[in-house]
């Protein structure tokens, strides 16, 4: 990773081409036999990117860029044809306008738009102008040509950090001033490249998109919460927990509940596919809690401090047993069971009683006879 | 045994034998499809209760209304009170017949009942196993039991069979009476061993068992209920024979009445010793908690403290009727006692329940009505019953 010398782009041959796709397939978690099918379509035509910037950090841009299996060169060269970026590209001023009008009018309807950053909404979206344009009028212009359009990071899904209170500027997410376009929320503060990459490429090779969660999330990554596969879980289910920072449980890895972690409510894969290649480098895999970025209302929005509920209190791997419709109770079975019961008792409790009247019947005329 | 003892005799196809021989062929075909579509076919199992109304009543209650024989022999050999030896062979009978049951049940209740061959293979034993010790005691127990039930063989053969039989006899008899104390010794070491360890089975499910139930004390319990259910099933044996066969043969309240006086004493000191163990672990609270295992629980105690009463009350040593309802609810609170700990007390997970189907009812009353059908047909024809003494 350190010593990765970027490739020439002419000196590619078929052979390193084919790893660049099954490491990129690889990566977003697809079938090999899909490298194939990569590499045919990236040959045919490469997707037309335009990654338009707004109300941001640039932490999605940089964390793209650190990405390993593949790297950004190889991304941007050889899978995708990045036509449009602020941060990477040459071009500026009226030069790099013209990239982009003619990057559109080229790709009409087919190129895909990734955006990063908010859209200010309040007063007119006069708070973000590029080129003298708003970024609310960026949006519906260049993002409504799109074939489909990927909000990356946070603020582009619902706001993110300039949308927290009390929002000045009226941020607001792609999905809030676009109708009538798929659109893919990939949130994260920054979000996983590999969730951006498995979705470009997923629509570059079979010309889809993957399946989404009612949050717009892709399903491959953001199914589940950070909770069921946390790696401090086992912590949680033993009742082991860090109560403040430093403390002795904090030393010991304990689990981060109780200062507030917010795995149980945030959906991602943070440690599953782990960040920019570097395992650990996310907030629990350094000792600190979940701040709930990917989950709409809560990072940004809750105190970092606070609890969350615990929304599967049990270890996922045992949701299918925990609450399985068993034991069928048969009215017929029940009606059986007491006749049955009921006779044999009944029976009993008659007899002897039979047998109590003829004793006595027996005694009294015993006595009778002297 | 009992030099007394006569066959019975008389028609041995009544309409009620018809009856039970029918019940009897239900559970046959139900077991026979049970054996080769597994075991959920006509159950209500699941996983979560994997054990249902054929242990604690094919087994566990047939076996404690077999444990007859357990309790007159303690009451016969170890306490050395002879005069309870016309009972015994009622009894013997009644215990080989439910043990059988009970042991053919656990069979058919097995989810692989293939490999239960391995019984016979010592190697491949888990002796760290509760099952095991019971699956082994039970199996050894039965064939006990029915050396014991040999002698009233013999006795007939040697009475009316062919030349070769009464020889055959002749020559059996004096081993057998030589062999029987050690086989009597082992008849009481057996069930004290097994009906103790039905209870520590459920020692295995702390967690799972309802405080009310579950105590380190199950097997003493066990062992402590099957007696009031041995000593029940002999009074009412005795009882309903003698009613049944007005003048031939004569119940002898006297020494049942010796017989309901232990039961009573038994039945009281279960239901104080279940108090005390209760209030001593701290445990006592969850009988007046609002859930549906309480009510289990009082009607258990009732039962037994009601038939431990009936058993000592006075009226009892002279009235059947009296004597007969008190076996019938000791029978009834053993059966109640042994079915809550297995079922009721039993929690088998969030949303897990069990109702018995309809399958495994027909399949209990099948061999209810085939262990009865048994009986009659064996004291028909072998020397159990000291019958044609009486005088009218």
């Amino acid at each position: 990773m350190i010593d990765r010398a970027p490739t020439p782009f002419s000196s590619v041959s078929r052979r390193d081409f084919l790893k660049v796709c099954s490491l990129a397939a690889a990566a977003v978690g697809l079938p090999a036999s899909a490298a194939e099918q990569m590499a045919a379509a990236v040959q045919k035509r490469k997707p037309s990117v335009i990654w338009l910037q707004f109300q941001e950090c640039t932490g999605c841009t940089e964390s793209l860029l650190r990405t390993g299996h593949p790297d950004v060169a190889q991304v941007i060269f050889d899978l995708i044809s990045l036509d449009y970026t602020e941060t990477l590209m040459a071009a500026a001023g009226h030069q790099a306008e013209a990239a982009l009008d003619a990057a559109v009018r080229e790709n009409d309807g087919k190129f895909i738009c990734v955006i990063e950053g908010a859209i200010p909404v309040k007063d007119d979206g006069n708070f973000c102008r590029i080129a003298d344009k708003t970024a609310l009028h960026l949006t519906q212009e260049i993002a409504g040509r799109a074939a489909a359009v990927i909000a990356i990071g946070s603020c582009a899904s619902w706001g993110g950090v300039p949308s927290a209170s009390p929002n000045p500027t009226g941020a607001s997410g792609v999905s809030d001033v676009l109708r009538n376009k798929p659109i893919v929320n990939i949130p994260g503060c920054p979000a996983n490249p590999y969730n951006l990459l498995g979705t470009v490429l997923q629509f570059a090779t079979f010309g889809t998109l993957p399946a989404l969660d009612d949050k717009g999330r892709p399903k491959f990554a953001y199914a589940r919460v950070i909770h069921d596969d946390c790696p401090r879980r086992p912590h949680f289910d033993a009742g082991r927990f860090s109560q403040r920072y430093g403390d002795e449980g904090a030393r010991q890895g304990f689990c981060l509940y109780k200062i507030g972690c917010k795995g149980p409510k945030t959906p991602n894969n943070c440690s599953l596919v782990p960040y920019v290649d570097t395992p650990g480098a996310w907030p629990i895999g350094i000792g600190a809690q979940c701040f709930g970025c990917s989950e709409k209302g809560i990072g940004f929005n809750l105190p970092l401090f606070e609890t969350v509920d615990v929304q599967g209190a049990t270890p996922p791997a045992m949701y299918t047993p925990i609450d399985p419709a068993s034991g069928i109770i048969s009215p017929v079975a029940t009606g059986v069971a007491g006749l049955v019961g009921g006779a044999l008792v009944g029976a009993g409790l008659a007899y002897g009683a039979r047998l109590s009247r003829d004793d006595r019947d027996g005694e009294a005329r015993d006595e009778e006879k002297p | 045994m009992n030099a007394h003892a006569r066959p019975v005799g008389g028609k041995i196809v009544t309409p009620f034998f018809l009856v039970l021989l029918a019940l009897a062929a239900t559970a046959g075909v139900l077991v026979g499809y049970r054996l080769f579509t597994g075991v959920g076919s006509i159950t209500a199992l699941t996983d979560q209760y994997s054990w249902g109304i054929w242990k604690p009543i094919n087994v566990v209650t047939f076996t404690g209304i077999g444990a007859g024989a357990y309790g007159v022999g303690l009451l016969t050999y170890i306490l050395n009170n002879g005069k309870y030896h016309p009972l015994i062979r009622p009894a013997v009978l009644v215990g080989a017949i439910g043990y059988s049951l009970g042991g053919a049940s656990v069979m058919i209740d097995l989810g692989r009942w293939w490999g239960s061959v391995f019984l016979l293979y010592p190697p491949w034993y888990n002796f760290s196993s509760i099952l095991l010790e019971v699956a082994l005691c039970v199996l050894t127990y039965v064939g006990v039991l029915w050396v014991e039930v040999t002698p009233a063989i013999l006795d007939r053969w040697s009475a009316d069979g062919s030349s070769r039989l009464k020889r055959f006899a002749a020559r059996l008899q004096p081993r057998l009476q030589a062999a029987l104390p050690f086989v009597i010794a082992l008849a009481m070491l057996l069930p004290t061993m097994h009906q103790s360890s039905l209870g520590s089975l459920y020692l295995m499910a702390p967690t799972k068992e309802y405080p009310l139930w579950f105590t380190g004390w199950l097997p003493f319990l066990f062992l402590t209920s099957c007696l009031t259910m041995g000593f029940g099933s002999v009074s009412a044996v005795d009882i309903l024979a003698g009613s049944v066969m007005p003048g031939r043969y004569r119940t002898n309240m006297a020494l049942l009445g010796g017989i309901a006086r232990v039961a009573g004493w038994v039945s009281l000191f279960y239901v104080a010793f279940r108090f005390a163990d209760l209030a001593i672990s701290g445990r006592i609270g969850y009988a007046f908690q609002r859930s549906y295992q309480v009510p289990f629980f009082w009607a258990e105690i009732a039962l037994f403290t009601t038939s431990g009463l009936l058993f000592l009350s006075r009226r009892a040593r002279t009235d059947r009727g009296r004597l007969f309802t008190a076996a019938i609810l000791a029978l009834l609170a053993g059966a109640i006692y042994r079915v809550d700990t297995y079922l009721v007390a039993f929690d088998g997970g969030p949303g897990a329940r069990y109702f018995p189907s309809v399958g495994e009812i027909l399949v209990t009353v099948g061999l209810g009505a085939l262990g009865v059908a048994a009986f009659l047909l064996i004291v028909k024809k072998l020397p159990i019953f000291a019958v044609g003494e009486t005088r009218p």
